[in-house]
């Protein structure tokens, strides 16, 4: 380190340090009490009239989550939310998994063209992602309804089944792969690679051996920035799925909406917040892992 | 002089993928664009070239109404997000405390968490303490959704200066006030225009937020049109979404150019 300890913390580098209450005070409020707040909400019990909690310390949400309890007062393993839960995983996994075969050699073709096209390239990659999201949405409404492009083509009718969820949630987030991978693979050193080549190593050899572990940390970025959204997402499922399959997401809106139990809602938010967590944790960054 | 010029299409996939990935984002896109001047009432079919769709939605008042409700909000949303993040930027310094990475960990968090989860939790919140779901609940959920977008431009740039001119202007006895005024601010100019436009078009783009937490009278512009796009493709939603596409791919453009131009003139200076 070339910064002394000392210096480091030596307040007011840029200013004074009192500016940044604006955002502590943002943050703490209307981000971490938020938080906090339907944490809470998920042990109480639900309101007299819908919307709303009582407070009333209880585990119903949870259990009603997991379990169900018949007439005679058998508990046993509730498949409804379980399988909307694995369900929503799957879907977010499918489309990760996509996201990362088509992004990863889009990410590196990018990032071995001559500078200038790079970054045309990557305004390319990047403007679909600043289109508001119900446009794009709408644009495979577009392509996969009834009499639209695909079906006169001559494929099936995909528009309001699982499908389109699927092609809607990839393409939203096929950007959100791109762009972090690229931001690796860009550092790429090209000599290693053409000694690579000259020393005889076929071309999936030098991708899969070289290539692809010095960016895997943007491989890790990526799959965390498409898995969470693709996870909690509601605006595809809700327009290219016609909300026929349940996900996790569109069962939170319902909770908090139509079905007006918020402890339920929020025990299934806490539920979604906890996978968020381990699948931060575990593409975090690691130091001391090394590719053998 | 090597023997064998070596060249991308050496490493196998690469370059058909990538080509195919661009089709894949733009075909969608293009889609609409084409499709925004079709004749035909039926919203699928082509029925040759036309304008007449655009003018009908300059009456429909629903949707100009939704448009004023967005804009009031993401103008203010912008200017006050940038603000929040330039203070957050330059106050935070390089300090590395424990608590401060727990609060900057905090107002980073919307970049990562399920927007579902903030939202329902921002309403869960609202309706704890009671803060009515006006506009200025919504302006402030706006706010904390883009402040953490807000702050990478403008944290790039500090990070981008010599340290050594702070350090200087602290030395010769400036105060950290006036080191804010004098040196930070005004070089922190061009990211903050980009920190406001990127809070501006998060803001008009949200939907998910706005929808748990907007009130009747606070109906923004995607609320509407989701509405409309529930209903399935029409002439009129394809001009509205061919609308959401070209206006802020053309105020990206512009931001670009502008950009590319300042950092040409630059380095011209510099040379």
């Amino acid at each position: 380190m070339r910064i002394p300890v000392r210096l480091q913390r030596e307040p007011g580098i840029y200013g004074p340090n009192a500016v940044s209450f604006p955002a502590y005070v943002t943050g703490v409020f209307l981000v971490g009490m938020p938080l906090v707040v339907i944490t809470v909400f998920s042990f109480l019990s639900r309101g007299d009239f819908g919307s709303g909690v009582i407070r009333k310390f209880t585990l119903e949400a949870y259990r009603t989550v997991f379990f169900e309890t018949d007439l005679m007062g058998n508990s046993s393993f509730n498949f409804t939310y379980l399988h909307i839960i694995g369900r929503s995983v799957l879907l977010a996994f499918t489309v990760t998994l996509i996201c990362l075969l088509v992004g990863i050699p889009t990410a590196i073709w990018i990032a071995l063209q001559k500078k200038s096209t790079q970054r045309i390239l990557i305004a390319l990659v990047t403007i679909p992602f600043w289109v508001n999201v119900l446009a794009r949405t709408y644009a495979w409404m577009l392509l996969l309804s009834e009499g639209g492009l695909f079906d006169k083509l001559g494929s099936p009718v995909l528009l309001y089944t699982s499908w389109a969820t699927f092609i809607g949630l990839t393409y939203a987030f096929l950007p959100f792969m791109v762009l972090p991978i690229y931001a690796s693979a860009e550092k790429l050193d090209r000599s290693i690679l053409e000694a690579a080549f000259d020393l005889g190593a076929s071309g999936w050899r030098v991708l899969i051996r070289i290539v692809i572990p010095m960016i895997r940390f943007g491989i890790f970025a990526g799959i965390a920035i498409v898995f969470i959204p693709a996870l909690g997402a509601y605006v595809q499922p809700a327009l290219l799925g016609g909300n026929k399959v349940m996900l996790i997401g569109s069962l939170i809106n319902d909770q908090f909406g139509e079905s007006r139990n918020w402890p339920v809602g929020s025990a299934l938010a806490v539920l979604l917040l906890a996978m968020t967590g381990v699948i931060l944790l575990s593409t975090r960054r690691r130091k001391l892992e090394f590719s053998s | 002089m090597r023997q064998r010029a070596w060249s991308v299409s050496n490493l196998p996939i690469i370059r058909p993928m990538g080509i195919s990935s661009l089709i894949f984002l733009y075909l969608p896109l293009l889609t609409v664009l084409i499709f925004a001047f079709n004749k035909s009432e039926d919203a699928t079919t082509w029925g040759g070239f036309s304008t007449r769709w655009f003018s009908t939605i300059l009456e429909n008042t629903d949707l100009i109404r939704s448009a004023k409700v967005s804009l009031s909000i993401a103008v203010p949303c912008a200017l006050i997000a940038a603000m929040i993040a330039a203070g957050l930027a330059i106050g935070m310094g390089r300090a590395t405390g424990s608590v401060q990475n727990v609060l900057r960990a905090l107002v980073n968090a919307p970049l990562v968490l399920p927007e579902i989860v903030t939202s329902v939790g921002t309403l869960a919140f609202f309706s704890q303490v009671g803060i009515p779901l006006r506009y200025g609940s919504l302006l402030f959920a706006h706010v904390v959704m883009c402040v953490p977008f807000a702050f990478l431009p403008i944290r790039s740039r500090l990070r981008d200066f010599d340290e050594n001119i702070f350090e200087a202007a602290r030395d010769l006895g400036a105060s950290s006030f006036r080191v804010m005024t004098k040196i930070s601010i005004p070089l922190l100019v061009p990211a903050l225009l980009s920190s406001g436009l990127l809070s501006f078009i998060i803001s008009m783009d949200d939907f998910l937020t706005s929808l748990f937490v907007s009130g009747p009278e606070t109906t923004t512009l995607p609320i509407y049109i989701f509405g409309l796009l529930k209903l399935g493709a029409s002439p009129e939603v394809n001009v509205i979404a061919a609308l959401l596409l070209i206006i802020p791919t053309l105020g990206l453009l512009v931001g670009i150019t502008w950009t590319a131009t300042r950092r040409r003139s630059n380095e011209a200076r510099h040379q």
